[in-house]
């Protein structure tokens, strides 16, 4: 199970960057649609006609990770970099980073720098090159570079690592389209780019799909860590209901689909109401003429550092609820 | 090819347009372009745009923000003067003892904002800027009667300064940071035979791009003009190459070429298009150098997203002192700009 979940994890896709994480999606999922496609900003979309007459379902999941963008190379051959996305500078200090063409380094923030005083100006990296002139072999300005991934077992049915956020909702809309029995909307299933950064790609591909109905999944956070704010969702306890995010509240007919669907097929599910950050659902939502738009977060700690845990079991749940919802005929 | 027209960049800059009120600088740069495109027209946002039709399918569309840095009069006092409020993201500290316009574009009336003596200064109010409200337009009408003959509650304003040539290849003049973009796309449509050329153009004037609003009047024309194949920005960007800063901290370096962005605060341009720009501008030896903070982030966002969105690329020509009386550019600057963007109009 985790072979799929793997190769989404490993292949790159910094914001901005997301064609080899998109060819990987692409050979995943072509077999369980009639047609696959980027467009302009790069979002792989992928389309399975429905029955005539049928609503447009739109799926969104985004398959941009956080990372950086080399922006000055100094003397020394040290590389300095802007922050693609959130980063989390405690959580990415002393990284081991890497870049598409195979070169690595290490992230450090300058010595002597308080953990306090943690923020873009302060770190480098450190490829190893002696000299500029080394370094500029290696990478060039603009180039992109990402913590470096990794996928593991803990107990039970937990995997941790990076890019969990947002690998997942990919793996979560590809196995849906391979789960797809039926397909009675006219159904669409987008991997967006720079959300990230965001939600940019949600924008446009929204705008071109036009969708009556809209449906998005993504990491969520989990109410189960010490000393966290109180946070209904936990790891385990299924798969949740997006209901609001900082920038979204769910139109009540997309929530109470879900719950329907999910009391038929007896699927655990849990409700999320997060009071800041937001998703790809908040274009989506808002997308040309808008649409009726909801999301499935999957129960997540740690987002955003290199050991994003989540429970496969909250997933198994999310792949059978969308699974159903393809076969649901919207009106 | 016609060498950088600085002359048309002079008119520009020294022409009233500030974010809202653009009609004259736009008025202008119709009359130069009009003859050599297929179509010019104001969309509802008040967006100019042109385009040169190809016989091909592939359309390429630039775009460049007109707006300068201004005011707008708020409130009128009864001894006369003008209370105002800034526009977009001006600084009062910029306006304080400055000579202004104030008008609506077509009639313009002289000003001076202003600034108390140094030696009646409170210690506070010695080293702190002026906050906008307690700017004022002295005009010397004397009665509110009297300045109202001259405009009302809405007018606009912004700096009167002159264009002049500086040393080591520099020109200064109030707005050169809005208008530069604009005179590097004038000069580009001279180039494009409309009879014989196989791809079509678009070519957007924009408006109120410093209001800071999201998708504002530049995702409009983006949205107007439909699908392309292309976006090119051309703006400006900011240096921080001043005292003290360095290497990645100075951002952009006036005199080394326009600036070819990877990045910035609101967009990650087209990393195949940004790739194959530097390819050709090395080729073709023409300089530019790479933002070095990724700092900035105009109209691009608008643009890149507006509708469906579009692949997109950015040239900047370096500006120092942007958004003041006196911005500073070198000329170098604007030629490497120009250069570039004729990559875009050179068919093969």
């Amino acid at each position: 199970m985790l072979d799929t979940l793997k190769k989404f994890v490993y292949a790159a896709g910094v914001s901005g960057d997301e064609g080899d994480i998109a060819s990987v999606i692409k050979k995943q999922i072509e077999p369980y649609v009639d047609e696959v496609y980027t467009d302009a900003m790069g979002n792989l979309i992928a389309h399975k006609k429905g029955i005539p007459g049928a609503k447009k379902l739109m799926f969104a999941s985004h398959m941009d990770e956080i990372g950086f963008m080399v922006s000055y190379i100094d003397d020394k051959g040290y590389l300095r970099v802007s922050k693609i996305g959130g980063i989390n500078w405690t959580a990415s200090s002393y990284s081991k980073v890497e870049f598409k063409n195979g070169t690595k380094g290490v992230l450090i923030p300058e010595a002597r720098t308080d953990p306090k005083d943690f923020r873009p100006e302060v770190f480098y990296v450190d490829i190893g090159a002696k000299d500029k002139k080394e370094a500029q072999k290696h990478v060039r300005i603009g180039d992109f570079c990402r913590v470096s991934p990794s996928l593991d077992r803990l107990c039970g049915k937990r995997v941790a690592g990076r890019p969990i956020d947002n690998r997942i909702g990919c793996y979560i809309l590809a196995e849906t389209a391979a789960a797809m029995k039926e397909c009675v909307n006219d159904t669409y299933f987008v991997f967006t780019v720079q959300e990230e950064v965001g939600v940019r790609g949600a924008k446009t591909s929204s705008f071109s799909i036009k969708p009556d109905y809209a449906f998005a999944t993504d990491i969520g956070g989990s109410g189960d860590i010490i000393n966290c704010a109180p946070f209904e969702v936990v790891l385990g306890k299924g798969i949740a209901i997006k209901i609001k995010d900082g920038m979204v509240i769910c139109h009540h007919t997309a929530v109470e689909l879900l719950s329907d669907l999910a009391k038929k097929e007896k699927i655990p599910v849990q409700y999320e109401i997060l009071e800041s950050g937001g998703t790809d659902t908040c274009m989506l939502q808002q997308a040309a003429g808008g649409c009726i738009a909801g999301a499935l977060s999957i129960p997540t700690r740690f987002g955003h550092s290199a050991v994003e845990t989540i429970d496969m079991g909250d997933v198994e749940g999310g792949i059978r609820l969308f699974a159903s919802l393809c076969a649901y005929k919207l009106d | 090819m016609k060498s950088f027209d600085f002359d048309f960049l002079r008119e520009l800059s020294l022409e009233f347009g500030p974010c809202g009120c653009e009609k004259a600088v736009l008025g202008i740069i119709k009359n130069r372009i009009e003859k050599y495109c297929d179509e010019t027209y104001y969309d509802a946002c008040g967006n100019l745009i042109a385009a040169i039709k190809g016989k091909s399918e592939k359309i390429t569309a630039f775009y460049t923000n007109v707006d300068e840095a201004g005011f707008y009069v708020k409130a009128i006092d009864d001894d006369g003067r003008a209370r105002i409020s800034l526009l977009g993201s001006g600084a009062t500290e910029y306006l304080s003892g400055r000579r202004v316009s104030v008008g609506n574009g077509v009639k313009t009336y002289d000003g001076v904002v202003a600034a108390r003596p140094i030696h009646s200064l409170s210690k506070d109010e010695e080293t702190k800027p002026t906050s906008a409200d307690k700017l004022y337009i002295e005009l010397c009408t004397g009665k509110k009667e009297e300045t109202e003959k001259l405009f009302g509650v809405g007018a606009f304003g912004t700096y009167k300064s002159e264009y002049s040539e500086l040393a080591g290849r520099y020109i200064k003049c109030k707005a050169l940071d809005a208008r530069a973009g604009a005179a590097v796309m004038c000069d580009l449509i001279y180039g494009i035979d409309k009879a014989k050329t196989e791809n079509g153009y678009y070519f957007c004037f924009t408006v109120m791009g410093s209001s800071g609003i999201r998708d504002g009047a530049a995702a409009a024309a983006a949205y107007n003009i439909g699908k392309c194949d292309l976006a090119v920005v051309l703006g400006t960007l900011g240096t921080s190459d001043l005292y003290g800063a360095e290497g990645r901290d100075a951002v952009c370096v006036c005199g080394e070429g326009a600036v070819i962005s990877d990045s910035d605060g609101r967009t990650i341009y087209s990393a195949e298009e940004v790739k194959a720009l530097k390819e050709k501008a090395e080729k073709a030896k023409i300089p530019y150098q790479e933002n070095r903070a990724c700092a900035g982030g105009g109209i691009s966002a608008d643009i890149q997203r507006g509708g469906e969105g579009v692949r997109t690329v950015c040239i900047e020509i370096p500006v120092k002192y942007p958004k003041t009386a006196s911005v500073m550019i070198n000329k170098t600057d604007c030629e490497s700009a120009l250069s570039l963007a004729r990559l875009y109009i050179t068919e093969e």
